[in-house]
């Protein structure tokens, strides 16, 4: 055995020992217990990204785990009845109340939560004659609720998508049409504001122009600053909602995609600049005139938007 | 200019995404979902929810969820979900040590709510010793007046025919002077010359010993006695000294007009006896300051007696204000007007506030049912401190 490899070995039985010091119950369990399920933790969420962690940063991580989740869910996989019990009671109303918001109705809900905990239990019996759990996919990082929560998320998404894969709902065949609608509705708009078709072929091809620019621009973008382009303009979220999921204050989200749109404008307008041989002044022009043109495609799908919903309120 | 410019990049990306959109509704694998590879696995979904990743690895997820619409969508969901968690964890790291940090949660409002009406207690009571002391320091100058005229009046009036200059002020009756001949005396002890400027000094110091002052100055009229007294003014003290001086002193030039050099002797006493007054003044101002301050000392001592007085039923009437106390679920709590306080809450902590029947709450209590006992238990606002965290439930 190496020396690192020692050395982690006394860190993972250090860690351990503190993980059940912690822990308010440690449901009888020992470092041995624990050892195996925490080297497996810091190998996939530490050693992973970061091959040559310091043994200070190993401590800490070890450190930052859920010592009272983590134990329980510990001694539920090795049938502490006792612990079963406690996670059950526990965490019933957790998972009752998150397999009811992701279910369309009561029914629904009791069901997908029926299956939870027939999933975490283990019905099926894997190659060694124990149960197959997912309990074993707890790593303790984040709370044991929210990994329920994100458990029952994860199962009512495959069975709505088994669902879906059975029978073609109405719903995207309406999808479809408006799909449809949308592209006729967008050559539409576009054709209003053109003079004439000369300068129509121009701004069509200045319009894809741009759009490219802007699509290798966005690359260019940091990971953090595309995922907050993304949950705002593409997955509709508010602002505050998206600095939730980076982990910012909503104004700090808002600064940041200010500064966004102004990296992009001069990355795209380098593009067409360098790249495409285009003037500043035509650059400007362009801006504008694309500006205009997706106003108007934004009204026009806002408008279609509206038109669907009069005729079909029900969905 | 720049805010067009912005625009345009605001319509061109919700252009962007609106094409995406209909791309995905019409192919549920669209080329985004299927260049991610494997999803996310709910531990990784939730441990990036909560925040609870290293670094390295979070950038990881981060460059998956920017591409998988579906792990994006899951970690949107558990983010709300786990709202409380990722607000206090934020308020946590915003709690930093830099100064700006400590600052701010100095002056946030949960520090504020208690330190405003203290602070306004204070002012309060500043104000008012400052008012008493003043009362008191104006009560102090009023016996000054009514105690100077019996002495020092008449004394005024006699020296007013022939000088103009001879207003004397009630504290040179004892000190100032006294302090000025024992300042010319020690002198005097040192010098010869001194020594004679001694007598004359203390001619000068007639001011207190009848005997000396009708020897060197003129008996008082009988029509000036029936003169009402008034008190001398406190900011004639140092020009009567001085007058009073050069009076002795001039007595002195014309005994000695035929000894030049003892004129000159005079002369330099006379200036060295000005330099001693500077000093003898500034006693006399330091000793009324010192009896100001004395004045203000015991209007102070009172304006205490008074503080500790009210601070006790303050402290009375706070003990009543505390006293309701509940002990639930190994939580003890305090009520404090309408709300509940656990004796272990510190107010400079982040705190998370809930509304009672949000969705944040029903996640709370379904995750804690202790918090929902107490919170059960406990009508109106209750602050409990669960886990660490300290809970606002409204």
């Amino acid at each position: 055995m190496s020396k690192r490899s020692e050395q982690i070995e006394t860190l993972l039985v250090n860690g351990a020992k503190r993980l059940l010091a912690r822990a308010g119950e440690s449901h009888a369990l020992d470092e041995a217990a624990l050892v195996p399920r925490i080297k497996a933790i810091v190998e996939k969420y530490l050693l992973k990204d970061e091959e040559n962690a310091s043994p200070e940063s190993i401590a800490e991580f070890c450190e930052g785990l859920q010592a009272d989740d983590l134990c329980l869910i510990v001694a539920c996989e090795r049938g502490d009845e006792g612990a079963w019990s406690d996670l059950v009671a526990r965490f019933t109303a957790t998972v009752r109340s998150a397999a009811r918001s992701a279910s369309s109705n009561e029914d629904a809900g009791e069901d997908l939560a029926q299956s939870i905990w027939a999933e975490l239990y283990g019905l099926r019996v894997r190659q060694d004659g124990k149960p197959s759990s997912k309990l074993a996919y707890y790593s303790g990082r984040g709370s044991l609720a929210g990994w329920l929560r994100a458990v029952v998320a994860q199962l009512a998404v495959d069975q709505h998508r088994k669902q879906s894969r059975l029978m073609q709902t109405e719903e995207d065949g309406d999808m479809d049409r408006l799909a449809q609608n949308l592209d006729e509705g967008q050559d539409q708009v576009v054709s209003v504001g053109v003079v004439n078709p000369e300068r129509a072929v121009s701004d069509k091809f200045a319009g894809l122009e741009m759009q490219k620019a802007l699509a290798l621009s966005f690359k260019q973008l940091s990971d953090e600053d595309r995922l907050l382009v993304k949950l705002y303009y593409f997955d509709g979220l508010r602002l505050r909602e998206a600095g939730a999921v980076l982990g910012v204050h909503e104004a700090t989200a808002s600064r940041r995609l200010t500064r966004i749109h102004t990296d992009l404008r001069e990355h795209v307008e380098r593009i067409l600049m360098t790249e495409k041989g285009w003037t500043k002044s035509e650059t400007d022009r362009s801006f504008a005139e694309i500006a205009v043109h997706m106003e108007g495609d934004l009204e026009g799908l806002v408008a279609f938007g509206d038109a669907k919903t009069q005729e079909h309120p029900a969905t | 200019m720049k805010q067009t410019e912005k625009n345009e990049i605001d319509l061109l990306l919700r252009s962007w995404a609106t094409r995406e959109k209909s791309r995905s509704a019409l192919d549920a694998s669209s080329v985004e979902n299927q260049a991610t590879g494997a999803h996310l696995d709910a531990d990784e979904l939730n441990s990036f929810a909560e925040r609870a990743l290293p670094a390295a690895t979070r950038a990881r997820f981060t460059t998956h969820l920017v591409d998988c619409s579906h792990c994006r969508n899951l970690v949107v969901q558990l983010t709300v979900a786990a709202g409380a968690t990722v607000l206090k964890s934020e308020v946590s790291e915003q709690t930093g040590s830099t100064f700006w940090h400590k600052l701010r949660a100095l002056l946030s409002p949960p520090v504020l709510r208690y330190a405003m009406p203290a602070l306004a207690l204070l002012g309060v009571i500043t104000v008012g010793i400052l008012f008493l002391s003043q009362q008191r320091q104006a009560s102090f100058v009023a016996r000054n007046e009514q105690a100077a005229p019996s002495q020092q009046a008449p004394r005024i009036l006699t020296d007013q025919p022939g000088e103009t200059h001879s207003q004397a002020p009630a504290t040179m009756k004892s000190s100032p002077a006294g302090e000025l001949r024992e300042n010319v005396a020690g002198k005097a002890d040192k010098s010869p010359v001194l020594q004679k400027e001694v007598g004359s000094v203390g001619a000068g110091s007639t001011l207190d010993s009848t005997s000396g002052f009708a020897k060197n100055a003129p008996k008082p009229a009988a029509e000036a006695e029936s003169q009402p007294s008034f008190a001398p003014e406190p900011a004639a003290a140092p020009p009567a000294a001085r007058t009073q001086t050069a009076v002795t002193h001039d007595g002195e030039r014309n005994e000695a007009v035929a000894k030049q050099k003892e004129e000159t002797k005079v002369g330099v006493v006379e200036r060295e006896t000005r330099d001693e007054r500077a000093p003898a003044e500034d006693k006399d101002v330091t000793l009324s300051r010192s009896r100001k301050a004395a004045a203000a000392g015991r209007g102070g001592a009172g304006t205490r007696t008074m503080e500790a007085r009210r601070g006790d039923e303050a402290q009375s009437k706070g003990a009543d204000y505390y006293q309701e106390t509940f002990a639930i679920e190994g939580r003890r709590f305090r009520k404090q007007g309408n709300t509940w306080v656990d004796t272990a809450y510190d107010s400079s902590r982040p705190t998370m506030t809930i509304a009672r029947g949000s969705e944040q709450y029903r996640v709370l209590v379904a995750d804690e049912p202790g918090i929902r006992k107490i919170a059960e238990r406990l009508s109106g606002e209750v602050i409990v401190v669960w886990k660490g965290r300290v809970y606002r439930i409204r």
